[in-house]
């Protein structure tokens, strides 16, 4: 939380989308290995355990960065142009990684993992 | 040396001397960025005409149906060369000679970090340029497509040495888009004006930053494609031959890796010259500037989430093409920030319609319909119906010529007074516009048309009566107009160079500091380098301009013949050193043409050449290395406005150590898609598990591990006992790191070859060796840094102060540790995971 604070704010916005190239990173190798390994049966509550993998990859990154707006959000101090830089960067760019691997992620909900 | 401060015109004689470039040869050793930025321009341009010539041969071939204007074999070699030279000898030499130019002026600095390796850039670019120009003179260019698709470019399939050109050629230049990358990106963050905090950075900067970053992690995967498909062609090793483990669809995602990225690698420069040049015209700040700096850096990771998109045709799982879909759809969220925030700053502006303006309007017209039309083929079964159709090559026009060309020649007309002193000339530069807008929307706006129509690309040619005849009749007559008005903007550049009116200082009334510079700049820049306290210093000092040219400010009196320019901070930009750039020198033209040689010698197989060449580069690397440094401690000196900096030899925080870590960045992006090639094919390509699995002997492997941990441990050791003070000590510890590093590169070496299948039997063994062979040249030049970190102790080059060369070479010997071990791991574990039991 300190730490978060006392970084710049183009560290805390490239932390954020580090996050989201994780994420989908480990998406797409989880949908490879999976059909590559056989995970695509049916395993548990109805899902295979690829689902579940992907599942929890996703969500996983969800949290990370979730928690880290929250903590983000709440020391933030908008200024003038300049004294906004940090938040608009920090808090920011945590948003939009946020929004942007819950976008991202949608297709582990919708899509076939290996047609 | 005498401490009274010299008049302005002694202060320039003084400065021009130590900054100057010799006249005749001494041409030829020219470091400086003026000189740099302004050849890599000029060549970048030629290379346009060539390829703008090329487009238009392809133009005549399609004009009508049944055209016998050249051969089919010459077609392919056109259209090649076309696509070849427009996005790899023009568009992105073109933003590195621009932010060549453009950065130390609007940084606040006289030089960037490392102007040698500008110069060893460009005449890389020159070399590798010409010399794939000269090969389609010759009758062998590419003739593949300018992304080259496997097995087309296999040496089954295209057996003469035209593919060989092209991985080699543009192997070449990319030497030259790595080097500009780490120099952008060090300058950027170390060499600015005092007081340039980020925060305060001209927009255009955080722009050529993103930019910069993305070309160090976007370039090494086609750079280790070329490596590989070469090696492939001539050595037989498959990486690429589904018969023997390889996949041809491995290319297409080294290509597009690099590919993707690519498209905003060249967009965003000239986003950010309209960043820079749309408020001066709207006389309004810029509207948004942390919103926009915020969606650069989501466009530079988001752009590496969507090269599958180029491959939506090819069969890939449902799901992993969403994921690619989505990332497609969302990349247009950040530059629609950019959109909207110029938009916004019009709106509030007074807009007035100068010439650079009338070129922004059009570029608006031209870039928003080609996001349109990206938008549309990023949704898949859309893209499923237009692939490889006349659709695509309208859109990728549209968002090329509308995303880079327009917003480039409304920084020409902007910034050409910058560059020659002198105004534009009004009348010729709008028949220019007019000329190219109508004829480029007519080539490409009806050629979307003729794609839906179902005309694919790459055809030399068609029958008649099929709806394509007067689509195509119109974009030829379209294709025609365009380039006349590219070559009535060629001539309004030479009119203004030698009629236009002298252009009085900051004449568009900007607030950014290039303009406070005499016009055109000396070679040294600015005679004091002033204070930044806002993003637009301009509009806080109007007269800062005169300020610098009086001495008033930061380095103002010239001393020991030294080029100083300030470091400062990167964060705060505080001023933390004092920077001393490397004088002009023939050494970056001798290191690139003994780098040709070795291009040209794998070209011509003429593979003892190499044992030539590369001997060469390495003697001339290490005479660049060695000639710069101190031999004494430095002591703070005074650098204006009462403080005072060290020299950047005793500053931790230097530019050497940000190029060293810039370029392992880099090289770990060139490994990481290594990894990424040796998993793919193992997950997806057909004939695995392969037949015959590697053994390796466990002698070498502790041998390997001790070589390769052995190798930063003596260096960590090393630098310990220099920070005691003790140089012997360190230079023997770095002795003995030159020793595990042999001895890691011998062992790696030998690994795969220990035991098993000959490496050209199967993609796994051709992979296995690569990977081993990546460590262990790592390992041989980590043996090479070592022994030279000795000869700098011995020298008296090195102390606890100044340690840049047993730093930088611990953090190589570093990174090939964890690279060595990973390899290791891999090679391992392998056999495991492709479920083929234990190796044998």
């Amino acid at each position: 939380m300190t730490l978060l604070r006392r970084l710049p704010g183009v560290a805390v916005a490239t932390l954020a989308f580090l996050l989201w190239s994780s994420a989908f990173l480990l998406l797409y190798v989880a949908v490879s290995l999976g059909c590559a390994w056989g995970w695509d049966q049916p395993a548990a509550l109805g899902l295979s355990l690829q689902r579940w993998v992907l599942l929890g990859v996703w969500a996983v990154h969800l949290a990370l960065l979730g928690t880290l707006l929250a903590w983000s959000w709440r020391g933030t101090r908008w200024g003038s142009a300049e004294d906004a830089f940090r938040p608009v960067l920090a808090t920011g760019g945590l948003g939009l990684a946020l929004a942007a691997t819950l976008w991202c992620g949608l297709p582990v909900l919708l899509a076939s993992a290996c047609q | 040396m005498s401490m009274t401060p010299p008049t302005p015109i002694r202060r320039h004689r003084l400065l021009e001397a130590i900054w100057g470039t010799q006249p005749g040869l001494g041409r030829l050793a020219a470091v400086n960025h003026n000189i740099v930025g302004k050849r890599f321009m000029m060549t970048a341009f030629v290379f346009f005409a060539i390829g703008g010539i090329l487009a238009m041969l392809i133009r005549a071939q399609l004009a009508r149906p049944g055209h016998v204007f050249m051969p089919p074999e010459q077609y392919n070699q056109v259209f090649t060369m076309h696509g070849t030279v427009m996005m790899f000898l023009f568009a992105i030499p073109m933003f590195e000679g621009l932010a060549l130019y453009l950065l130390p002026k609007m940084l606040g600095a006289r030089d960037l970090a490392f102007p040698r390796l500008s110069a060893f850039g460009y005449w890389c670019y020159l070399l590798g340029g010409s010399f794939i120009i000269g090969a389609m003179l010759a009758g062998v260019a590419p003739d593949g497509g300018w992304f080259m698709y496997t097995p087309l470019s296999s040496s089954t399939y295209s057996p003469g040495i035209n593919a060989d050109v092209w991985l080699l050629g543009i192997t070449f230049v990319e030497i030259s888009a790595i080097s500009a990358a780490v120099e952008f990106t060090a300058t950027i963050l170390k060499l600015r004006g005092a007081g340039m905090a980020l925060r305060r950075m001209p927009i255009i900067a955080w722009y050529f930053l993103v930019t910069a970053v993305m070309m160090l992690v976007g370039f090494p995967p086609l750079i280790l494609g070329s490596i590989l498909l070469e090696i492939e062609r001539t050595f037989g090793l498959p990486f690429f031959d589904p018969a023997r483990g390889g996949d041809p669809l491995l290319w297409q995602h080294l290509f597009w890796l690099f590919g993707h990225p690519e498209v905003y690698i060249i967009f965003l420069p000239a986003a950010g010259v309209i960043s820079t040049v749309l408020p001066v015209f709207a006389r309004h700040r810029l509207v948004g500037y942390n919103a926009i700096v915020l969606a650069l850096i989501a466009m530079g990771f988001l752009s590496f989430g969507l090269w599958v998109h180029h491959m939506f045709a090819v069969g890939i799982p449902h799901m992993a093409v969403g994921f690619f879909s989505a990332a497609s759809m969302a990349v247009a969220i950040p530059t629609a920030v950019q959109i909207f925030a110029w938009l916004a700053t019009l709106l509030k502006g007074r807009p007035r319609l100068d010439l650079p303006m009338l070129y922004l309007l059009g570029f608006f017209f031209i870039f928003v319909n080609g996001g349109l039309t990206g938008v549309m083929v990023a949704v898949v079964p859309f893209d499923w119906q237009v692939h490889d159709s006349y659709f695509v090559v309208a859109h990728l026009h549209y968002v090329l010529v509308g995303g880079f060309v327009f917003p480039l020649m409304a920084g020409a007309y902007y910034w050409m007074p910058l560059v020659t002193g002198r105004m534009p000339i009004y009348h010729l530069g709008r028949a220019a516009f007019w000329l190219i807008f109508v004829g480029f929307n007519l080539t490409f706006l009806l050629m979307h048309l003729t794609g839906l129509l179902g005309m694919p690309r790459r055809v030399y040619t068609y029958p008649a009566g099929i709806g394509w005849d007067w689509l195509n009749l119109l974009s030829s007559v379209g294709g025609f107009l365009t380039a006349i008005g590219f070559a009535l903007f060629a001539v309004d550049m030479l009119m203004q160079r030698r009629f236009g009116q002298h252009a009085p200082r900051n004449p568009w009334g900007a607030e950014s500091l290039e303009w406070s510079l005499p016009l055109p700049p000396p070679s040294y820049n600015a005679a004091s380098l002033g204070p930044v306290e806002s993003r637009d210093p301009l509009a806080d000092r109007p007269d800062l301009g005169r300020e610098q040219a009086a001495g008033q400010h930061y380095l103002a009196t010239p001393r020991h013949g030294w080029m100083e320019t300030l470091g400062v901070e990167a964060v705060s930009g505080r001023p933390d050193q004092l920077i001393l750039l490397p004088q002009p020198s023939l050494v970056p033209l001798w290191t690139s043409l003994a780098t040709a040689l070795c291009f040209l010698a794998v070209l011509l197989k003429q593979y003892w050449l190499v044992g030539v060449g590369v001997p060469l580069v390495l003697g001339c690397a290490l005479a660049w290395l060695w000639s710069m440094g101190l031999r004494e401690d430095p002591a703070p000196v005074p650098i204006g406005h009462g403080e005072s900096a060290l020299p950047h030899p005793g500053v931790a925080s230097q530019p050497g150590w940000w190029g060293m870590a810039l370029l392992l960045l880099a090289d770990a992006a060139l490994y990481a898609s290594l990894l990424f090639g040796a998993l793919f094919l193992w997950v997806v390509a057909p004939g695995w598990p392969p037949p015959a699995l590697l053994g390796f002997s466990p002698s070498l492997i502790l041998l390997a591990l001790a070589g390769l941990l052995g190798a930063p441990l003596a260096g960590a050791l090393g630098l310990a006992a220099l920070r005691r003070g003790r140089v012997g000590a360190c230079a023997l510890l770095s002795l003995l790191g030159a020793g595990a590093g042999l001895l890691a590169a011998a062992a790696v070496a030998a690994l795969p070859l220990w035991h098993g299948a000959p490496p050209a039997s199967h993609a796994y063994a051709a992979t296995a060796l690569v990977l081993a062979l990546y460590v262990a040249l790592h390992a041989a030049l980590g043996t090479i840094m070592a022994l030279y970190t000795a000869a700098r102790c011995q020298a008296g080059y090195v102390s606890a102060m100044r340690d840049l060369a047993p730093r930088n070479t611990l953090m190589w010997q570093g990174y090939t540790a964890l690279c060595g071990l990973a390899a290791l791991l891999l090679l391992q574990l392998w056999p495991w995971m492709a479920g083929a039991g234990t190796t044998p």
